[in-house]
């Protein structure tokens, strides 16, 4: 899993990358840039991620526990406070619409969209592994000896997390 | 064999520290946006960044239950952000 984690970060980087190079050859669009965003909604999308892991730490640590009912009620509530979040990314993009803010409303805008829509696909895997690992749960796949599918589906889901604080620095919290 | 526990008050209040840091740095974000004031904002933003990615690394991830390897890595990852930051935001200045 680590392994994976790690890959996923490496595409993250060179995604980094590509926002740094715009950054560093167009910095007034940049410095404009977060004023135009809708900070609300990335605060929100913040924290639903941050919830919907510590939901998944209870799911674990109750897994670990032995506590099978407990840890299918965490999953579950985190599954429910993840799906928040493309609810958010909607109204986001609809919010952007009314803003006029399209491929063609410059570079940092552009930079904006080629990473949050890459986060949000990664996100979607996430969701639908939580998914996944809530019907696994319920089957009685995992014990408290052996969850590791549930701990590999949690390490991804914060690695995601980690991914979009950043995100969340470089866009949104640089007004 | 000993499993590293996930710790209920640790993570719930990493959980309220990580929601209340994502408020602080859209405040000192708000706070200045020319020259030298532009520095200090942005280098508080790096740096809350930089925390926040600690603590989701340590009592969400787990990270030390990752090889060296591994942990190296992911620790360069989580500061890559917040250095680039500081570091365009240095170029911005001098320009």
């Amino acid at each position: 899993m680590w392994v994976a984690v790690c890959l996923e970060f490496l595409e993250f980087a060179v995604f980094f990358a590509v926002y740094f190079a715009a950054r560093w050859n167009h910095p007034q669009d940049f410095q404009a840039g977060a004023a135009r965003l809708w900070t609300l909604g990335g605060v929100g999308i913040t924290a639903v991620m941050v919830t919907s892991g510590w939901l998944l730490t209870r799911s674990v640590a109750a897994m670990r526990a032995d506590r099978r009912a407990a840890s299918a009620r965490w999953l579950a509530t985190a599954l429910a406070v993840g799906l928040i979040y493309p609810a958010l990314k909607l109204a986001e993009w609809r919010w952007n619409q009314g803003q006029g803010l399209d491929a063609g409303a410059g570079i940092f805008v552009v930079v904006y969209y080629y990473l949050t829509i890459n986060h949000f696909v990664h996100s979607s895997w996430g969701l639908l592994g939580m998914a996944w690992g809530w019907l696994r749960l319920r089957s009685g796949a995992y014990t408290a000896e052996d969850c590791r599918g549930l701990e590999s589906l949690a390490v991804y889901w914060h690695a995601t997390d980690l991914v979009w604080l950043m995100i969340f620095s470089l866009f949104y919290a640089f007004a | 064999m000993t499993r590293p526990s996930l710790n209920p008050s640790t993570t719930t209040l990493a959980w309220w520290t990580l929601l209340a840091l994502t408020g602080l740095s859209v405040a000192v974000a708000g706070i200045g946006h020319q020259g030298s004031v532009r520095i200090w904002m942005t280098a508080a933003v790096a740096a809350i960044a930089w925390v926040k990615a600690q603590l989701l690394l340590r009592e969400y991830l787990e990270l030390r239950r990752a090889a060296p390897v591994f942990r190296r890595l992911i620790q360069g990852f989580a500061a890559l952000a917040p250095l680039g930051l500081l570091v365009s935001a240095l170029h911005e200045l001098a320009r």
